[in-house]
């Protein structure tokens, strides 16, 4: 333990796992309480109980194996086990603190997200809420792809290059996994990490596909008169939305970690520097993610202005005429 | 583009059914045009899955739409496969029409405002 980068390297993923495991339920608890009735609060605290649980029993595991794996060399199982914890995040994160948050923001609730910005002036003249009027166009949004052939065949065609390039380690000898040498690397870390890989980016492409219809499915309420320029900023809206999803899931992401996998079964002398760029560069793509979501909230909340203002002109015009 | 009121005591899948028949009979929508799919309609119109979903099924079952796999629901023609024979569908259409002629006739509208109506209708429906 005397190597720098791998004390270091111990670090990063010392305050790494912790940090992973914690983040659902520090996003969960800083979440502002939008609840309103007391049936809310309940499911809201129900979950929350849920997720403290969960995110405590993952906490005890991670010590338990930490005080196990304290003696123990990096290549022994349960070590690789002890870093490998963060992808508890996930169970965490999806399955619990998800449904906290959603419950805790009702403006995220689906019913909420599908009326705001939907026309509720009076019809007749009469003071809100009056009749409610709610217009959509016709158009099939899932035929509107801005995503290009190429694209498609850019992200598949690298995915599988990653993949081509881990295996291809197979035709190479291999250290045995007993006497791992530091610099050297095993059939079963090469078989793990290739299966890593592929399921991860297989369920990525899996969920591709379904995740850009959904933003196809996004609600574009319109204004009464159907205007050509709220039509327009939704479709810019969703084209860049769309498109940056893709690039992200799709092209950057399977390659930033192929690139990383591969850097591990081709150059496991360098393994400590995969852990030190890989936390930094998966950190940026997070970071760059969260950047996109902002802008593209930002760029929604213009839009739903836009469409207020279209409602208020059109409220006041039938309240003129009747 | 489709318009419902939230506030009509006509049932929504009922006022669905209507729009789209009203813009197939007057070619806004014309055989092979697309329709978007469930989800989106009722996203756009905050309103349930199934009231759109059923709004289209009456229509398909009238021989109005079709869904075609990978492609979502399509119109297939502009007239409504019979529900009865000949003689009975004109007595219903004109059982429809008297209906709404007594509504005119009791809202106080003149014969020659009828007249008016009717041919303006027509005008929208067949000459548009």
């Amino acid at each position: 333990m005397s190597d720098p980068i791998g004390v270091f390297g111990r670090f990063v993923m010392l305050c790494f796992v912790p940090m992973m495991l914690a983040a659902p339920l520090l996003w969960a608890i800083l979440t502002p309480n939008r609840v309103g009735s007391d049936s809310q609060r309940m499911v809201v605290r129900t979950r929350m109980s849920a997720l403290v649980i969960f995110t405590l029993l993952a906490f005890a595991a991670w010590g338990g194996l930490l005080l196990m794996t304290l003696q123990l060399p990096t290549s022994n199982p349960l070590t690789q086990a002890h870093r490998h914890m963060w992808v508890a995040f996930f169970p965490l994160w999806f399955g619990l603190a998800m449904p906290v948050i959603r419950a805790k923001s009702c403006d995220w609730q689906p019913s909420a997200s599908q009326t705001s910005g939907i026309p509720q002036y009076s019809t007749t003249g009469d003071a809100f809420p009056g009749p409610v009027v709610r217009t959509a166009s016709l158009t099939n949004r899932t035929h509107d792809t801005p995503l290009q052939t190429w694209e498609w065949t850019l992200g598949i065609g690298l995915s599988l290059a990653c993949i081509v390039c881990i295996a291809m380690r197979g035709l190479y000898p291999f250290a045995k996994l007993e006497a791992l040498e530091p610099g050297q690397v095993s059939f079963f870390q090469w078989a793990l990490a290739l299966s890593i890989y592929t399921i991860c980016v297989g369920s990525q492409w899996f969920f591709v596909p379904y995740s850009l219809k959904l933003s196809h499915l996004e609600p574009e309420p319109l204004d009464s008169t159907g205007s050509r320029e709220l039509q327009e900023m939704y479709r810019q809206h969703r084209r860049q939305k769309i498109r940056l999803l893709f690039w992200m899931t799709a092209v950057l992401v399977p390659v930033f970690l192929g690139a990383m996998v591969a850097w591990m079964v081709w150059w496991p002398e360098y393994f400590q520097w995969v852990g030190i760029v890989g936390a930094i560069g998966g950190s940026l793509l997070g970071i760059a993610g969260g950047i996109m979501g902002m802008l593209m909230s930002a760029q929604r909340m213009r839009i739903a202005e836009f469409k207020s203002q279209l409602d208020a002109t059109a409220g006041t015009a039938l309240e003129q005429t009747s | 583009m489709i318009t419902i009121s939230l506030s009509s005591s006509i049932p929504l899948q009922d006022q669905l059914v209507a729009e789209l028949r009203r813009l197939i009979a007057t070619g806004k929508l014309s055989v092979g045009d697309d329709l978007p799919p469930v989800r989106q309609l009722a996203n756009d119109l905050g309103i349930n899955l199934n009231t759109v979903a059923r709004a289209y099924r009456e229509l398909t079952d009238a021989g109005l739409l079709t869904s075609v796999r990978g492609r979502g629901t399509v119109v297939i023609d502009t007239t409504e496969r019979p529900r009865g024979k000949p003689n009975e569908e004109r007595k219903r259409v004109e059982q429809i029409l008297g209906a709404a002629l007594t509504d005119a006739k009791i809202a106080g509208f003149s014969e020659s405002e009828a007249r008016a109506m009717i041919e303006r209708q027509i005008e929208r429906i067949w000459k548009s």
